[in-house]
C-alpha cells in the first residue's frame, strides 16, 4: 500500500467510525477542521459523506447545520476542478450550483452570502470553461453552440462579480473613511477584508472578460472587442493598484489580451515593465511568467527575435534560487525557453550550417528540458518527447551511427534494454537509500540522483523501442524465427512498461499463439495475459464498469496458457488468475474448474486450492444469508424450493470444506502467510458449521498455522483489521459448542476452564480502554448473534445440546462477574437463545420461555446495580437494557409489565421510534392474546400523560403519521412508515372481526383505506415485500366486505378507468 | 487496393519469393551460359532465347526448337544480357523494396541495352515501381499512370500486358476513377485464364468496396468464394473473396457473420502470407467497429499496424481507423499519433484524404 493510499485508507477508515465517535465526543465537532483536512488531502467525496451525515445529527449545531449546503457547493467546485472526466465534471457542478442556489435562497441574509455568489460566479465560470474546452476539444472545427453556451455562462458569470462588487462597494461607502485600527480593530479588519474582496472581484471580472474572448472566432472583431475591453479593465487596475501586486497582475493580464490582439510591442512593453518590479518571491513568480510570455512575443513568427529571446530568457533563468527549481511556472519557462533554443540552432542551421553556436544551443536546450524532465508533472511528458526529438547525438558525439541491418538493430535494441534494467536496478537502490537518509542535503542530492536514472531508464527505454521497431523493418526471411520472436516480445515488454497494453498484447500474442516453442513464447505469453489483467483492473475502477471484453480475453489467454505450457510456472501462475478473476466475477463452477486443471504436484495448487475454498466458504454465508432474508418474506420459498436451495447450500459447504482441508495439508508445512492464515480460520468456522467443534479447536489452536495461536502471538500474517476478533469469536464458539459434547463434568470443566482463559485473553487483547470495553461487547454481542444462528440451523436434537451447554457456559460466566458490560452480554445471549427457540408467532414454546426468563433476570440485575448514584453504564446503554427487559416480558407473556416499562422510557425520551414500535406491537400480542381482542391500544396508542393528555405510547397510526412525514427528508423512517401502516390495517381488520353490523363494516372500510392511502405517501408500497403483504391483506378484508378479492389490481383498474375518462 | 499480382497469378507470397531466389540463381548462371531462363509453375525451367511474346504467351528457342508458355504459368523471367541493377531491380521489387529498385534502375544506361525484351522489361520496372509508390500515397499518381499508359501502348505485345492492365486498375482506384478502374478490371476479366478472371472479379468487388456499393460487392465475393477452381493462387484468391465478404457482411449490418468469417480465414492462413493477415485484421476490426465494439476493433487494426506495417494500404485504412478508434477510447494522444502516422507516411492514400 502506499503512502497516500494508507492515509486515504485511515481517513476513510476514521470516518467509517465516525458514529462510535460521536459517543465519546466532547464539545462542539470541528466540523469545518475536518472538512478543510479532507478537502486538503483531495478526499471530496469523504467530505461530501461527512456533510450528509452531519445533517441530521443532534448534535451539531443548527448554526454550523445552515452552512452545510454552501460546504457541499464548495467542496463539489473544488472537486470539479480536479476532475478530469468531463460528465462527471459537468454533474458535480449542476449539484454545486443547486446548492448554492439552495443556501442562499434559505439564509438570504447569512454573512456568508456574499461568499455563496461569489462560488456560485465561480461554477459558472467553471462551467464557461469546460463548455469552451469542449467546443475546442475537436481540434478541427470548434462546436458553435457549446461557444454559445460557454459565452453565455461567462456572461452570467461577470454579472455575477459585478454583482458582487457593486455590493462590496456599497458596503465600503457605508463604512467610515477613517477607522482607528486599535480602538475599532474589528471594523478596521472588516473593512481590509471588504477592500481585498472587492480589489480581488475586479480582477475576476477583469479575468472573465479576457476568457470570454476565447468563445470567439479567433481573428474576429468580437474577439478583439472583448480582448480590448479586457485590456481597459486592467488597465483601469493597474492604474489604481500600481503599487500593489494585483497592479501588477493586472498589467501581467494587460499583455495577454495585447499578446492575443497580436499588438506584440505593446505586450513586451507591459511585461518589461514586470520584469523591472522588486525582486521579491511573490513577484519573482509573475516576472517568470512574464518571462516566458516574452520568450512567445519574440519567437512569434512575425519577430523571429530567437536570439533576444534566447540571450533574456537564459539570463533570467541562471538567476533561478535554489527553491525555484522545481516550481512548475520555472519548469514552464525552462521548457519554452528549450524550444527556443531548438529554433534558433535551426535558424543558425538555415543561415550557416556550419555555425558552432548550433551545437551549443541544442546542448543547452537538452540541458533546460533534462532539468524539467526530472521531476513528475504536467510537462514532464512534453520535455521526455523533445529529448527524444532532440537525441542523443548532440549529447553524445561519441555514440554509435544508426543500424543498418536487423543484426545491428538488434543488439542496439537489447543494449539499450539492458541499460535500462541497470537504471531501474539503480532507481530501485536510490528509492531505498532516499527512505534511510534524513540530512535534508543529502536528501536532495539523492532525489536528484533518483530523477536522473529514471530520465535515464525512459530515455533507454525509449531508444530500445526505437530500436527493435527498425529491426523490424530490416527483417527479411533470412532472420531466424526465434530472433524475431526476441524482437516481438522485447517490443510487448516495452510497451507493457509504458502502460499502452492493446500493443504490448498484439506483440504478445503473436509471439506465444505462432511460435510456441520459441523460447520468448512463454513470457511474452506472461506479458499478453498481464496486459489484459492491467486493462481489466482499470476497467473496474470505472463507474458502471464493463469488463466483457477484457475478461473473455483473460480466459481466453489464461486457457491457452495452462493447455499449452501445462505444469510449468506460467500455466500455474494462468490459473491462478484466472481463479482470482473467476471469484471476483462470483463464476464459482469456473474457478473449481480451473483448480481441477492444477496438476496435483504443483507448488502453486494449494494456494489455489485456499482461495477457492475460501470464496465458496463466503459464497455459502451470503446465499445462506440471502435465504433466509427471503424465507422471511413474502412470498416466502416453498417446502421444495428451500429443500432444494439447502441442499445445493449444503454441497457447497461441503465442498468448501474439502479444498480448504486439501489446501492446508498442502501449504502447512510451507510459509505462514495471510492466505493460509484466513484459510485455516474459515475451515475453522465451516467445522463449527458441520458440528465438529473438536476438529475446529485443533485446526485453530494449532502450534504452527493455527490462528488463535497466531494472534494470541501477535504473528505478522494475522495483522489485519477484524481478524483476530473473528478468530476469538470462533474458538469461543467452538467452546460452546463442545460443552453438550463433553463426555464428562471434568471434560466439561476442562472446556469451561479454556473458555475462561480465552475470554481473559480477548479481554486483555481489546485493552481496557473505553474504546476496547466497547469492542469487547461488540465481539460479544456478535457472537450471540452467531451462537443464535447456529442454534437455529442446528438439526432438532443438536439444538437442545447446544442451547443447553450455551446455558451452562452463560451461566458460568454469569456467577465470575458483576461487570454490568459482560452482563449486559450474558443477558443478550439469553434474549438470543429464547430467541432462537421461539417462531416470533403466537405464544413462545416453554424453551424460550424459560430462557427469556433468565435473560430479564439478568437484565434486571443489571438496573439493580445502575440505579441512583450507583450508575455506571451509559444511559443509553441502560435504556436499551430496559427495552430488551420489555421485550422479554412480552414474549414471556407479561404484557402489562411490558407496556409499563415502555410507558417509563417513553416518558423520558418520547421520539425513540423503535421504542415505541416494541411498545405498538406489545399492545397488538396483547390484544391477540385474549379471547375477546381489543386493538385499540394498538391502533391508537395508550398511557395518556396527565399533563397533555395525549397518549404516551402513540400506536400505529400516530407511528404512521410521524414516520410517514420523517420519511420524506430521511429514507431510514421508510421501513417503519410500512410497517406501522401495515399494523394499523391488520389491527382495524382483527378487531373489525369481534364486531358485528355497522362497527364491523366501518373498521374493515377504514381497514382498506389504511392501505389504499399508503400509495399516496409511498408509490412503491414499500418495495416488493411489503407489496405483496399488504395486497394479501387487502384481499382478505375486500373478502370480508363482500367484494371481489382482487387485492391491489381494484386500484389499479379504477387508475385505469379514471384516467380513460379524462 | 494493390496487389501484388505476380502473387496472386502464381502461388503464395513465401513460394514466389523462395522461387525467386533460385531463379537469381540460375540467372547468374544463365548470364554466364548465354541464355534466358523462364521459370514456371511447372519445372524445370526452360533456357535459350525468348523469341516472341504476346499479352498472353512467351515463346523461347530451346535448342532451335521454339517453345509457348502461357503467360500466366510463368513465375521469373531472367535474361542473358540484362545489367545486374536490373536483377537487382527486380528482387527488390519482389520484396517490396521499391526505393531501392528504383535506385538500380536509375544507375542502369538504357542506351547499353540492345534487346527490345530487356528494354521491355527495364520499362515495365520503372512504370511498376512508379506505380507501387503511387499506391502507397507517397507517389505522384498520375505520373504512374502516364508512364504505364505509355508502356501498354508502346508494347502491346509484351508479355506483361495483363499486369499492366490490373495496375491501371489499381491507380484508377486510387485516384477514385472507379468506373474507369471497373472497365480495367473487365478487360482483365477478358484474359484466357481462370484464375486471372477471378482475380478480376474480385479487384471488381473491392472497386465496389471502396465506393460503399457493399450489396453489389458482397455479391460478387460470395460468386468469387465459390468459384471451383482449382490451384494454390485460386485458393488464396478465394481467401481474398471471403475476406472482402467479411467486410462487406460488417457493413450491411450483419458483423457477427463476417466475424465468424474472418476468425475460420485468419485461423488457417499461410502464417508468412502478411498481405492477407493484414486485409483479415482490416475486415475484422470493421466488423468490431460495426458491433460497436471498440476495443476488439482497436485491438485488430492494432494487428495491421504493428505486425504487417508493410502491407502499405492495409497500413493505411488501420491508422485511419485507429485514429477514430483511440478518439472512441478515449485515447486523444494515441489518435493523433496515427493520424499523424497515415498523413507522413501516406499522404496520398485514399485513406488520408478521408481524414
Amino acid at each position: 500500500m502506499s503512502h497516500s493510499e494508507m492515509i486515504r485508507w485511515q481517513v476513510a477508515a476514521a470516518f467509517l467510525l465516525w458514529p462510535l465517535w460521536n459517543h465519546t465526543l466532547h464539545g462542539a465537532e470541528p466540523v469545518n477542521e475536518f472538512l478543510d483536512g479532507l478537502r486538503g488531502r483531495g478526499y471530496y467525496d469523504l467530505a461530501l459523506d461527512y456533510l450528509g451525515k452531519i445533517e441530521s445529527d443532534e448534535r451539531i449545531s443548527a448554526e454550523v447545520k445552515q452552512t452545510i449546503q454552501y460546504e457541499i457547493g464548495a467542496t463539489l467546485i473544488e472537486a470539479s476542478r480536479r476532475q478530469r472526466d468531463l460528465a462527471r465534471k459537468s454533474r458535480q457542478l449542476d449539484r454545486a450550483q443547486e446548492s448554492l442556489r439552495k443556501f442562499i435562497a434559505s439564509h438570504g441574509e447569512h454573512p456568508m452570502t456574499t461568499l455563496a455568489n461569489k462560488q456560485l460566479g465561480n461554477v459558472l465560470l467553471e462551467r464557461a470553461r469546460l463548455n469552451l474546452f469542449r467546443a475546442r476539444e475537436s481540434a478541427d472545427t470548434p462546436d458553435k453552440k457549446l461557444l454559445d453556451q460557454s459565452r453565455t455562462h461567462f456572461t452570467e458569470a461577470t454579472a455575477v462579480f459585478e454583482k458582487m462588487v457593486a455590493e462590496l462597494r456599497g458596503r465600503l461607502e457605508k463604512m467610515p473613511k477613517v477607522i482607528d485600527s486599535d480602538k475599532e480593530s474589528e471594523l478596521f479588519d472588516l473593512r481590509e477584508t471588504y477592500r481585498a474582496q472587492y480589489v480581488q472581484g475586479l480582477m475576476v471580472a477583469a479575468t472573465v472578460r479576457y476568457e470570454t474572448a476565447a468563445t470567439f472566432e479567433p481573428k474576429s472583431e468580437e474577439r478583439k472587442k472583448v480582448l480590448r475591453e479586457a485590456a481597459d479593465a486592467y488597465e483601469s487596475l493597474h492604474e489604481k493598484y500600481r503599487r500593489r501586486m494585483a497592479g501588477l497582475l493586472a498589467l501581467f493580464g494587460q499583455g495577454q489580451c495585447y499578446q492575443e490582439l497580436g499588438e506584440l510591442d505593446q505586450a513586451l512593453t507591459a511585461y518589461a515593465d514586470i520584469m523591472e518590479a522588486e525582486d521579491r518571491p511573490e513577484i519573482r513568480a509573475l516576472k517568470t511568467k512574464a518571462m516566458k510570455a516574452m520568450i512567445q512575443c519574440w519567437t512569434h513568427e512575425s519577430q523571429g527575435k530567437y536570439e533576444a529571446a534566447i540571450k533574456q530568457g537564459s539570463e533570467w533563468v541562471k538567476s533561478a534560487r535554489p527553491n525555484e527549481q522545481r516550481d512548475p511556472q520555472w519548469m514552464a519557462l525552462r521548457l519554452a525557453l528549450a524550444r527556443t533554443l531548438i529554433a534558433g540552432a535551426d535558424a543558425r542551421k538555415a543561415a550557416k550550417p556550419n555555425d558552432p553556436f548550433i551545437k551549443r544551443y541544442r546542448l543547452d536546450a537538452r540541458a533546460q528540458a533534462k532539468l524539467v524532465a526530472r521531476y513528475p508533472g504536467h510537462l514532464q511528458k512534453e520535455a521526455r518527447q523533445l529529448l527524444v526529438d532532440l537525441g542523443s547525438v548532440a549529447a553524445n558525439p561519441d555514440e554509435k551511427p544508426d543500424p543498418k541491418t536487423f543484426a545491428e538493430a538488434n543488439t542496439a535494441g537489447a543494449e539499450a534494454l539492458e541499460e535500462m534494467q541497470s537504471s531501474r536496478w539503480l532507481e530501485k537502490k536510490l528509492e531505498g537509500q532516499l527512505n534511510r537518509v534524513s540530512d535534508p542535503k543529502k536528501q536532495s542530492e539523492v532525489e536528484d540522483q533518483l530523477a536522473d536514472a529514471r530520465l535515464t531508464a525512459d530515455e533507454r527505454l525509449a531508444d530500445a523501442a526505437k530500436y527493435f521497431e527498425l529491426a523490424l523493418q530490416f527483417a527479411d526471411q533470412e532472420v531466424d524465427t526465434d530472433q524475431l520472436s526476441a524482437v516481438y516480445y522485447y517490443l510487448s515488454f516495452i510497451h507493457y512498461s509504458k502502460g499502452e497494453f492493446y500493443d504490448a498484447i498484439v506483440f504478445a500474442e503473436y509471439v506465444a499463439r505462432r511460435n510456441p516453442d520459441s523460447t520468448s513464447a512463454r513470457p511474452a505469453a506472461k506479458i499478453s495475459l498481464a496486459s489484459f489483467v492491467r486493462l481489466y483492473q482499470s476497467v473496474n475502477a470505472e463507474e458502471n464498469a464493463d469488463s466483457e471484453f477484457e475478461s473473455k480475453h483473460i480466459q481466453d489467454i489464461g486457457q491457452y496458457i495452462a493447455a499449452t505450457w501445462r505444469g510449468t510456472v506460467e500455466a500455474d501462475e494462468a490459473l491462478i488468475t484466472l481463479i482470482n478473476i473467476s471469484i471476483q466475477q462470483k463464476q464459482f463452477d469456473d474457478a473449481e474448474k480451473y483448480l481441477e486443471m492444477f496438476d496435483t504436484e504443483s507448488a502453486r495448487r494449494g494456494e489455489a486450492e485456499l482461495r477457492t475454498g475460501q470464496a465458496l466458504w463466503s459464497k455459502y454465508l451470503r446465499d445462506m444469508k440471502a435465504l433466509s432474508e427471503r424465507s422471511g418474506q413474502a412470498p416466502p420459498p416453498t417446502g421444495d424450493e428451500l429443500n432444494a436451495e439447502k441442499k445445493d447450500l449444503e454441497e457447497l459447504k461441503t465442498r468448501a470444506k474439502k479444498i480448504l482441508a486439501d489446501g492446508i495439508e498442502r501449504m502447512k508445512e510451507g510459509e505462514l502467510n495471510t492466505t493460509l492464515s484466513s484459510a485455516v480460520l474459515a475451515l475453522a468456522q465451516i467445522l463449527l458449521d458441520t458440528g465438529e467443534p473438536e476438529l475446529s479447536s485443533q485446526y485453530l489452536e494449532d502450534e504452527k498455522i493455527g490462528p488463535l495461536r497466531l494472534v494470541q502471538d501477535n504473528h505478522s500474517v494475522v495483522q489485519r483489521p477484524g481478524f483476530a476478533e473473528e478468530t476469538y469469536k470462533t474458538a469461543l464458539r467452538g467452546y460452546i459448542s463442545m460443552v453438550p459434547l463433553a463426555a464428562s463434568g471434568s471434560d466439561r470443566d476442562a472446556i469451561m476452564e479454556k473458555a475462561q482463559q480465552l475470554m481473559n485473553s480477548l479481554e486483555s487483547f481489546v485493552g481496557d480502554t473505553p474504546e476496547g470495553k466497547r469492542k469487547l461487547v461488540g465481539i460479544y454481542v456478535s457472537l450471540a448473534r452467531d451462537v443464535e444462528k447456529q442454534i437455529k440451523l442446528a438439526p432438532a436434537d443438536m439444538k437442545n445440546e447446544l442451547s443447553s451447554g450455551f446455558e451452562t457456559f452463560l451461566t458460568r460466566v454469569s456467577e465470575t462477574t458483576t461487570d454490568g458490560r459482560v452482563l449486559n452480554w450474558i443477558a443478550e445471549m439469553f434474549f438470543s437463545l429464547g430467541n432462537s427457540n421461539d417462531s416470533g408467532e403466537g405464544k413462545a414454546s416453554e424453551m424460550a420461555k424459560h430462557f427469556y426468563q433468565r435473560a430479564d433476570e439478568m437484565y434486571q440485575k443489571i438496573l439493580d446495580q445502575n440505579t441512583g448514584d450507583s450508575e455506571t453504564l451509559d444511559p443509553n446503554l441502560l435504556i436499551r437494557v430496559r427495552m430488551r427487559m420489555a421485550t422479554t416480558k412480552r414474549r414471556m407473556g407479561h404484557f402489562k409489565d411490558a407496556i409499563d416499562l415502555f410507558e417509563a422510557i417513553l416518558k423520558e425520551r418520547n421520539r425513540m421510534v423503535d421504542v415505541q414500535v416494541e411498545a405498538a406491537i406489545t399492545y397488538q400480542e396483547w390484544a391477540q392474546a385474549n379471547k375477546n381482542p381489543d386493538y385499540r391500544g394498538a391502533i391508537t396508542g395508550g398511557r395518556p400523560d396527565p399533563k397533555t393528555r395525549k397518549n404516551t405510547i402513540w400506536g400505529w397510526a400516530n407511528l404512521s403519521r410521524v414516520t410517514g412525514t420523517a420519511m420524506t427528508t430521511s429514507p431510514k423512517y421508510k421501513d417503519t412508515f410500512h410497517q406501522a401502516r401495515y399494523n394499523l390495517a391488520l389491527c382495524r381488520y382483527r378487531h373489525a372481526l369481534h364486531k358485528k353490523g355497522k362497527d364491523r363494516t366501518d373498521y374493515l372500510k377504514r381497514a382498506k383505506g389504511d392501505i389504499t392511502k399508503t400509495v399516496v405517501s409511498s408509490p412503491d408500497w414499500g418495495g416488493p415485500a411489503w407489496k405483496s403483504k399488504f395486497n394479501s391483506l387487502l384481499k382478505q378484508i375486500q373478502g370480508s366486505l363482500g367484494e371481489n378479492p382482487v387485492g391491489l389490481e381494484a386500484r389499479r383498474s379504477k387508475q385505469k378507468v379514471s384516467r380513460a375518462g379524462s | 487496393m494493390t496487389t501484388k499480382l505476380q502473387t496472386k497469378l502464381t502461388t503464395c507470397w513465401l513460394t514466389v519469393v523462395a522461387l525467386s531466389i533460385i531463379t537469381q540463381g540460375l540467372a547468374r548462371n544463365a548470364a554466364g551460359q548465354g541464355f534466358d531462363v523462364v521459370q514456371t509453375t511447372k519445372p524445370p525451367s526452360l533456357r535459350g532465347e525468348i523469341t516472341k511474346t504476346s499479352p498472353t504467351e512467351l515463346t523461347i528457342s530451346v535448342s532451335g526448337l521454339e517453345r509457348t508458355i502461357p503467360v500466366n504459368t510463368i513465375v521469373n523471367v531472367t535474361y542473358m544480357d540484362a545489367p545486374s541493377e536490373l536483377t537487382g531491380a527486380r528482387r527488390d521489387m519482389d520484396s517490396g523494396n521499391v526505393e531501392a529498385a528504383l535506385k538500380k534502375l536509375k544507375r542502369i544506361k538504357t542506351e547499353t541495352l540492345e534487346r527490345n525484351v530487356v528494354k521491355q522489361e527495364f520499362e515495365f520496372l520503372h512504370a511498376m515501381a512508379t506505380a507501387r509508390l503511387a499506391l502507397s500515397g507517397s507517389g505522384d499518381k498520375a505520373v504512374a499512370v502516364r508512364d504505364m499508359r505509355n508502356f501498354q501502348k508502346d508494347h502491346e505485345n509484351s508479355f506483361r500486358y495483363y499486369e499492366v492492365v490490373q495496375v491501371l486498375g489499381d491507380l484508377a482506384v486510387a485516384l477514385s476513377k472507379y468506373d474507369r478502374a471497373i472497365e480495367f478490371y473487365r478487360e482483365l476479366e477478358q484474359s484466357p485464364w481462370k484464375d486471372y478472371q477471378l482475380n478480376a472479379i474480385i479487384l471488381e468487388a473491392n472497386a465496389l468496396t471502396m465506393q460503399k456499393k457493399y450489396s453489389k460487392a458482397l455479391t460478387k465475393y460470395v460468386a468469387a468464394s465459390q468459384e471451383n477452381i482449382p490451384g494454390l493462387a485460386a485458393d488464396r484468391l478465394k481467401v481474398l473473396a471471403k475476406i472482402g465478404q467479411a467486410t462487406c457482411l460488417a457493413e450491411t449490418g450483419k458483423p457477427d457473420e463476417g466475424i465468424q468469417i474472418t476468425d475460420e480465414v485468419l485461423d488457417k492462413l499461410d502464417r508468412d502470407d502478411f498481405e492477407l493477415h493484414a486485409k483479415a485484421y482490416n475486415a475484422q476490426g470493421a466488423c468490431f467497429r460495426n458491433s460497436n465494439k471498440i476495443k476488439d476493433a482497436l485491438l485488430a487494426y492494432l494487428h495491421t499496424d504493428l505486425l504487417y506495417f508493410r502491407q502499405s494500404d492495409a497500413h493505411a485504412e488501420a491508422l485511419f481507423y485507429l485514429s477514430a478508434l483511440w478518439e472512441q477510447d478515449a485515447k486523444r494522444e494515441r489518435a493523433v499519433k496515427s493520424r499523424k502516422l497515415l498523413q507522413s507516411r501516406y499522404a496520398g492514400s485514399h485513406w488520408a484524404q478521408q481524414l
